[in-house]
């Protein structure tokens, strides 16, 4: 059983893990005086402008409409980041890869734990703006939440294995993926509702697999209704897959990591 | 999948190892130039090892000799499975601690006592096992008070002399080793020496690239001569450094 094995490796390493973790969050801000604050300056930013273009220019009719943007502006803010951060994680690692020896998977698995993290410590700005800037309050169903987040970081894990591994021969890969991501946010629903999206585009939209993880934020968070448990499953059984294949392909293209970073 | 090492006292395997390099004229690291070149770009292989096949005993000190290219850090960085081979496999048991480079794994940024808890992380050691050693590292280093400032503030000497301190405190069954010993002043080299005889009494197993080849005949009790990309001698130390030294026209100093 190699996947066992490798699991076991893995396991060996994580202390590896636990320091680049660490390593992450903490040394992002090292020598900032705002420290942690950077990373809800930027999507509050957005937030401040998204709400006011959308309000005032475009006229949404959606109550609450900024603690609307920013329950799932957040999560996409942490995909785009995870992504980002992911594609070059291998290729940055070069005077790493090049001299010691350690499973390579340690470096996507970092990313994404030290991405899923951030996220949470920003979700605590999401819970105070729920408490106090608005009448929502929270409810029980919030506790869904560590669920979504793992399906979202499961998905976000298998496009790092391929992302980061593809970057490292061919460089253009983190250059696409600012388009991309722009193109993707559009199509997920973060400024809109889904269900404003017309029905005959509806089949080609829920492709995406990051139109349920949102609507799943926005359930437990907005609506406080349970989020569809189904379309969740759906979504993680067919991540779990996906990562299958990316860990795959991460697998093949690892053998040679050394001698192109 | 990998034969199996039967023999109890074999710690490393090496079986008809063959590992080539691909080089291009000019590497194509964007999706252009690889559309563009796709015909131009002239790839060259160059065979760095041939057929290479070695076992180690435990508690064996092997040197690797041979002039620059012959392929010994190639075969260094096999065993320590940064790269693999083409053909050939290569079976190793036991905990390895490689000193290709040292200090590759600092954090510039952090102290001198944060990096040793990162880098030995990566020996697979975690905060509890590092805590246990970090005394005998920080004295054998000789940092004293600068272990606590950035390492980005280091001369290269204190770099390789905290990264030299880690290597040999992670408590690794084998070591490998290219080539460090020709850094540092002669207290720290004659330090090192006398910590890497204290390991090998212990009965570890070392494998290390070496130019000197006084300290490879007083060290090693093996030597793997490699020319070309080809095992050209496996002898005890003493008959191989007479016989390459004799090759390159030198003649035996002592």
């Amino acid at each position: 059983m190699k996947l066992i094995e490798k699991f076991k490796e893995i396991y060996k390493y994580r202390h590896m893990l636990y320091t680049l973790v660490k390593q992450d969050i903490r040394g992002k801000y090292k020598g900032s005086f705002l420290g942690f604050l950077w990373t809800l300056l930027n999507p509050l930013l957005l937030l401040l402008v998204y709400s006011t273009v959308f309000q005032l220019v475009f006229k949404i009719n959606i109550p609450n409409y900024p603690i609307y943007l920013f329950i799932a502006l957040m999560p996409w803010n942490y995909f785009a980041n995870t992504i980002a951060m992911g594609t070059a994680c291998v290729s940055n690692g070069g005077a790493l890869l090049k001299k010691v020896y350690f499973p390579r998977e340690v470096l996507p698995l970092a990313t994404v734990i030290s991405n899923t993290i951030n996220y949470f410590f920003s979700a605590v700005i999401i819970f105070i703006a729920l408490i106090f800037f608005s009448d929502i309050g929270i409810s029980w169903v919030a506790l869904w939440l560590p669920v979504i987040v793992f399906v979202q970081a499961i998905f976000s894990l298998g496009c790092v294995f391929i992302l980061s591994a593809i970057n490292v021969y061919v460089r253009d890969v983190q250059y696409m993926m600012n388009p991309i991501m722009m193109v993707w946010m559009y199509a997920t629903p973060i400024l809109y509702k889904s269900d404003m999206v017309p029905e005959k585009y509806r089949s080609i939209y829920d492709l995406n697999p990051m139109v349920q993880i949102m609507d799943g934020y926005r359930s437990i968070l907005y609506d406080k209704t349970m989020p569809n448990l189904m379309s969740l499953l759906y979504i993680f059984v067919g991540s779990m897959v996906f990562l299958w294949i990316a860990y795959l392909i991460f697998e093949k293209l690892q053998r040679r990591f050394a001698e192109e970073v | 999948m990998s034969k199996k090492i039967n023999n109890e006292d074999v710690v490393i395997k090496v079986d008809n190892v063959t590992k080539e390099f691909t080089y291009y004229e000019d590497k194509a690291y964007f999706l252009k130039e690889r559309l563009t070149n796709l015909k131009r770009t002239r790839k060259r292989k160059h065979v760095v090892l041939k057929d290479i096949s070695c076992d180690i005993k435990r508690g064996e000190t092997v040197a690797l000799i041979g002039i620059n290219g012959s392929g010994k850090s190639t075969l260094l960085k096999l065993l320590s499975k940064i790269i693999y081979p083409e053909k050939g496999t290569i079976d190793i048991r036991g905990k390895v601690s490689s000193l290709l480079e040292l200090g590759a794994g600092f954090n510039t940024d952090f102290t001198g006592r944060e990096n040793i808890y990162f880098n030995a992380s990566i020996y697979g050691l975690g905060k509890k096992d590092v805590d246990k050693v970090l005394d005998t590292i920080i004295e054998f280093s000789e940092l004293g008070e600068f272990i606590d400032t950035p390492v980005r503030t280091y001369s290269s000497g204190m770099y390789m002399r905290l990264a030299f301190s880690i290597a040999v405190n992670v408590e690794a069954e084998i070591l490998l080793i290219d080539e460090i010993l020709a850094v540092g002043d002669a207290h720290f080299q004659d330090k090192c020496l006398k910590k890497m005889q204290e390991l090998k009494a212990k009965g570890k197993t070392m494998v290390f690239v070496s130019h000197g080849m006084g300290t490879v005949k007083e060290f090693c009790d093996r030597a793997l001569w490699i020319s070309n990309g080809e095992l050209r001698m496996d002898d005890t130390s003493e008959n191989v450094v007479k016989a390459y030294l004799k090759d390159q026209g030198l003649e035996d100093a002592n």
